[in-house]
């Protein structure tokens, strides 16, 4: 971005398109000069004569390039997968506050996701796995409606090998699944943790973050400020200009889209977070 | 002339405000060139008040659908061409086609998004040029004459009823004044199977089933104790519940009670536009011109300022295989222009002189408020291609116009339905509330557009409204696809649930009806109102 | 910041210094419509520029805001694309604006410089640009309209802070307050057209100001009641959605409203070649929170209007923005199509919790 000119989307070329589940593919985009970013930020994805998304960032700060995950629901976003490897993507960011890093180090993690929400938990998830030894235990909740939709399949086999405790679920099983079938927060009767050192991060639709989060705190024990999620909006402008992803006082383009427990509970007073 | 002065200057003619063209409410605002407006204070409708549709009125300044240069199909391909040679081309193949099978084989279409003066113009080159009695409008669909009103009068109005018409979501403005009535002390009352926004809102509302709403509704006015003033709103809606001259008797009983019948045109200028000849006078009505283009016995469609294609998407791509020249002038790149032969650009209201009628009859000057952008402007195109014709088309000039403008009474006459009526569970109703989705005009702006289309990408197929209690004891998922049965025939939708439908009423949407007259055995159309034959039909239902 | 300096100018004086600014940089000033309303226009000639009235139904902030503004353009050239941003801030000059629009600007200016959230490198650089080149030339309010209330919003009718100039008409004279260095310099650069202002003059101005203020009209003042209870969040779900049943989702209020600011953005071209733009929105849209996919956290018309009042009256926004979000200009009471303005949604709210039986249903909240 240069500066001043937040409407200025920077142009990189797409290196890879990896097709994930049906209607998502990841698309692998060239870091360009001085880009950092932390885990939980994201990107305006822009597509010119389409428009511009807000995606959130599923490559750790410390991998070589930008993985975005995106699923094909809306008219950006299916323009953006008729795109080929070579063509050009305008993006702006990185944007938004992070996940807490640094203050939980030591700790034991649990992700909770479902869905598609498992993209910008990734960033985090192998940011960690990059620095294992900083971390206690690592615990995986991922929920999906069919076994079909589960999203990075081809990665747990990695995750587990790093030292992940898995637990995978679907709504609807097919004859193969041999898993747990009903929503992610049945997995919850299914771990044994320490709450009083373990921090949740939760990602997923709004509603089953309401769910989680209640569970997370009501049934497991964890402190609600150790329970941490992101919010989805429709950001515009992404730089708490446009007033698209208002939710009451928060701007989650600017003051998320990271949120904790306590924050977002203050939240639900006046406006609908889910 | 006036018009010639003020297109040199400017900085004058933001002086001069200019109507909407959306609604048949008619509300005056100042337009800017640099696609923004401000709706007049002053103005008797407006009064600083714009609806949505109204607001999103200035984005047509800048909208990407519009159609910049004439174009002519060479090879397959639009082309653009200059104006002399695009006009010369058109008039030629207009003239051949008209010497060949005769003017009966070429079909004209005058719209409501003209103004009275083109529409007049447009009724001359028909007659004069074409002579052809085939003049009609899309625009017409649903016009009932109706007396002179005045908005302004409802502020001191005692009682308001609300016969049948959707007022907060197709007439915003007129809904405004309900409201503003209600505050000081009003009595509503709403008749309507359905729930809309103002049912909330009234003091009494009675929700008959479909086939009593004419009924009811009598009863109602007989029994009602008529203050001094007393208006009874009304809309196209009233003839999908029964027979035009059902209705029409409805509110004659209206009048000799005293009531004061007010009826909301769906379109800016549809009053004006019948006024000025656009309707059948022996020939062949709108439907039927698209119908018989598709047997092949109409040759060639002139259309100005209309997009058949946003209503019945499958019949005019039918009857446009069949057709040897098919002219369109438009200020949108709309559906219709894409399939033209030759397609002319017009002006919106905010560019043109002229003038348009609104549901009232009051008559509204319109003032270019923006430099003009074209070469020609529609009188300009039409006058030009009278005389490729041959033809000596009077310049529309406003005293002409007035002296020319007839009221015109469609003959009204019950054409019967023969449909079996068991006993059924639910009533299909046709719900005219979702009118501007997907129109051209929609299409051509930006917030408008996005709303507009928040049913249209939930429900890309369409979808049936059912009451949600309804749908809780038949044990119907909200989306889920259900399966409608008539004495007719059935169909496959997804179900949305609101509360909007009353008991036992489906509700679906109008701008799609084709797919439903289509799933219930073909389109029917009454010519006298060019509304569909489409009655109330008893229903079951059931969750695939 | 306090008031500079005093000076006073003569009214034909005045004129000469409008013609001199419009002969260098664009002037905007009232001028009377067709319809007899005054629009602020950009004005060549001064003696377009009317004084008759009392404030213009559009407020002047699509002179810094556009409803349609061209954001950037992009072309494909052979493999790669030119991109540019487009920043069009000509020089200009408001004259006329009325302290509540002043206050509106103000407002914006602290949303749009990114200062609402100590992010001033996230500063809009189209809106900064033609703020930074605008210079305003307020006059205060003498009879206000029957349906300003901006004395209950600190709002007006004289303002302390935020214009370059504040003018006053002292009938023989105009009294000017300069509040800013940009106003200071333009007060030098023509001081033969200006004089000193006389002590009984600045008099005379605090004494209209008291007089204005027994000029009001019926509607209410905003009490802190309100503001509590919407920041508390315990305002009874049935005001909210008696409200909203009388909305006809015009959003005419955010349009007119000196202090929302709220937008879209729209691609027009192809892929291409074409341009970005933005262009005014409304939270009383559907579509406005609606998700990707068909997700909407406020679907229904009282959820969208229980948003647009929080964000107008809430502590937490008067925190972060220094003021609560309405200068009491009255346009909404004009322009609301349902009659559910600002005034009559405080007063809705205040009525509420005087009702019995409303106070059981907070309590269980």
């Amino acid at each position: 971005m240069k500066q001043g000119l937040i409407f200025l989307p920077t142009l990189l070329k797409v290196k890879e398109i990896k097709p994930e589940i049906p209607a998502v593919a990841t698309f692998r985009l060239p870091k360009p000069d001085g880009f950092i970013h932390k885990a939980g930020q994201f990107l305006e994805v822009s597509l010119f004569g389409k428009g511009e998304v807000p995606i959130s960032i599923s490559s750790p700060p410390s991998y070589e390039d930008i993985l975005l995950t995106i699923r094909s629901t809306g008219y950006v976003t299916s323009a953006i997968h008729s795109l080929k490897e070579g063509d050009a993507l305008g993006i702006r960011g990185p944007l938004g506050n992070s996940f807490p890093y640094e203050e939980y180090k030591g700790w034991d993690i649990l992700f909770v996701g479902g869905g598609i929400g498992l993209a910008p938990l990734r960033s985090l998830l192998w940011e960690m796995l990059y620095h294992r030894e900083d971390f206690g235990r690592i615990i995986l909740l991922y929920g999906a409606r069919t076994p079909a939709d589960l999203l990075y399949p081809w990665q747990y086999e990695e995750y587990e090998k790093r030292g992940v405790e898995i637990l995978l679920t679907v709504d609807r099983g097919d004859e193969k699944w041999r898993g747990n079938v009903g929503v992610v927060t049945t997995l919850f009767e299914k771990i044994k943790i320490e709450p009083e050192r373990t921090v949740a991060y939760v990602c997923g639709p709004g509603i089953m973050i309401r769910f989680a989060m209640r569970d997370l705190v009501e049934k497991m024990g964890i402190a609600p400020s150790n329970c941490i999620a992101t919010l989805e909006r429709h950001m515009k402008c992404g730089v708490g200009k446009c007033g698209h992803c208002v939710i009451a006082e928060k701007y989650v383009c600017i003051d998320g889209p990271v949120f904790r427990y306590p924050e977002i509970k203050m939240l639900e007073r006046y406006d609908d977070p889910w | 002339m006036r018009a010639q002065d003020d297109i040199t200057n400017v900085e004058k003619l933001k002086k001069q405000p200019t109507i909407c063209s959306f609604c048949g409410c008619g509300c005056g605002l100042y337009f800017f060139p640099e696609g923004f407006l401000v709706p007049a204070q002053n103005h008797p409708i407006s009064r600083g008040k714009l609806c949505l549709r109204g607001w999103s009125y200035a984005d047509l300044r800048f909208t990407p659908k519009r159609l910049k240069a004439p174009l002519v199909r060479r090879n397959g391909k639009l082309e653009e061409t200059s104006w002399d040679e695009t006009i010369h081309i058109a008039g030629e193949a207009l003239k051949s086609l008209r010497d060949k099978y005769g003017g009966e084989a070429i079909g004209v279409l005058g719209s409501a998004r003209a103004s009275v003066e083109e529409n007049f113009t447009l009724h001359q080159l028909a007659r004069k040029a074409l002579r052809t009695k085939n003049i009609d409008s899309f625009y017409r669909l649903g016009f009932l004459p109706s007396e002179k009103f005045s908005f302004p009068d409802l502020e001191g109005a005692e009682q308001i009823i609300l016969l049948a018409c959707d007022v907060a979501e197709r007439h915003a403005q007129a809904a405004s004044f309900v409201i503003g009535a209600l505050s000081r002390g009003a009595f509503l009352y709403v008749i309507d199977p359905r729930l809309p926004q103002m049912g909330k809102l009234a003091s009494i509302h009675i929700q008959p089933s479909p086939f009593e709403l004419l009924k009811e509704a009598e009863d109602f006015i007989e029994n009602l104790d008529v203050r001094e003033s007393t208006y009874l709103l009304y809309s196209s809606e009233i003839t999908l519940y029964g027979w035009a001259y059902e209705a029409q008797r409805v509110i004659e009983k209206a009048v000799t009670k005293g009531i004061k019948p007010l009826f909301l045109c769906d379109y800016a200028n549809q009053k004006g536009m019948v006024e000025a000849g656009i309707h059948p006078q022996g020939g062949l009505s709108f439907y039927e011109m698209l119908d018989e283009a598709r047997k092949g016995n109409i040759k060639a469609l002139v259309i100005l300022c209309d997009n058949p294609p946003e209503r019945f998407p499958e019949l005019f791509r039918e009857a446009r295989e069949k057709l040897e020249f098919l002219l369109v002038i438009d200020p949108l790149r709309s559906e219709a222009v894409e399939m033209a032969d030759v397609a002319i650009p017009g002006t919106f209201f905010f560019e043109k002189e002229g003038s348009v009628i609104n549901a009232e009859g009051r008559r509204q000057g319109l003032h270019p408020t923006v430099p003009p952008t074209l070469e020609r402007n529609e009188i300009d195109t039409l006058l030009a291609l009278g005389a490729e014709l041959g033809a000596h088309i009077p310049y529309p000039s406003g005293e002409l116009v007035e002296m020319e403008r007839k009221e015109w009474k469609p003959e009204i006459a019950p054409t019967p339905q023969n449909v079996p009526n068991p006993d059924y569970p639910f009533t299909l109703l046709l719900d005219p509330s979702y009118i501007w989705s997907g129109t051209a005009m929609a299409q051509a702006t930006f917030i408008f557009k996005r709303e507009s289309n928040i049913i249209l990408s939930d429900f890309p197929d369409g979808f049936v409204n059912i009451n949600s209690e309804d749908a809780k004891e038949l044990k119907i998922r909200d989306r889920a696809i259900v399966k409608i049965e008539t004495p007719l025939g059935s169909l496959s939708l997804p179900a949305y649930t609101t509360l909007r439908a009353g008991r036992g009423v489906l509700l679906f949407p109008l701008y799609l009806w084709e797919k439903v007259s289509k799933a219930l055995g073909g389109v029917e159309i009454d010519r006298s109102l060019g509304m569909p034959i489409f009655k109330p039909l008893p229903a079951r239902i059931e969750e695939e | 910041m306090a008031i500079l300096a005093y000076r006073k100018i003569r009214k034909e004086n005045l004129m000469e210094l409008l013609q001199k600014i419009a002969s260098e940089e664009e002037l905007i000033a009232p001028v009377e419509m067709f319809g007899g309303e005054a629009l602020f226009q950009p004005v060549k000639d001064v003696r377009d520029i009317t004084f008759n009235y009392v404030n213009t139904l559009f407020p002047p902030k699509q002179f810094l805001l556009p409803r349609f503004e061209k954001i950037l353009t992009y072309k494909k050239e052979g493999e790669e694309f030119k991109v540019e941003e487009i920043i069009e801030a000509p020089r200009r000059t408001i004259f006329g604006i009325r302290p509540c629009d002043v206050e509106g600007i103000r407002y914006t200016e602290h949303f749009y410089s990114g200062k609402m959230f100590n992010r001033e490198d996230l500063a809009d650089p189209h809106f900064m640009a033609r703020r930074n080149n605008l210079t305003i030339i307020s006059v205060a309010c003498l009879n206000p309209a029957p349906t300003c209330f901006c004395v209950c919003c600190d709002g007006g009718p004289f303002l302390e802070k935020g214009f370059d100039l504040q003018l006053t008409d002292l009938e023989e004279v105009w009294l000017c307050e300069v509040g800013s260095q940009k106003g200071m310099a333009l007060v030098e650069r023509f001081s033969p057209l200006f004089e000193e202002a006389e002590e009984k003059e600045i008099q005379r101005r605090k004494k209209l100001e008291e007089e204005v203020l027994e000029r009001f009209g019926p509607y209410p003042a905003f009490s802190g009641a309100t503001l509590r209870n919407i920041t508390r969040g315990d305002i009874p779900r049935q005001v909210w959605e008696s409200l909203g049943e009388r909305c006809i989702v015009c959003g005419g209020w955010q349009f007119l409203c000196p202090l929302c600011f709220c937008y879209t953005v729209v691609d027009i071209g192809n892929e291409e070649e074409g341009y970005r733009a933005r262009v005014w929105d409304s939270c009383h849209y559907e579509g406005y929170s609606r998700l990707a996919g068909g997700p909407n956290p406020r679907k229904g018309r009282d959820r969208r209007r229980e948003r647009c009042i929080f964000h107008k009256f809430s502590w937490q926004y008067v925190e972060r923005m220094g003021r609560h979000g309405c200068v009491g200009c009255g346009r909404c009471v004009i322009t609301c199509m349902g009659y559910v303005h600002m005034p009559q949604t405080v007063w809705e709210i205040r009525s509420a919790f005087r009702e019995e039986k409303y106070k059981k249903e907070a309590k269980v909240r």
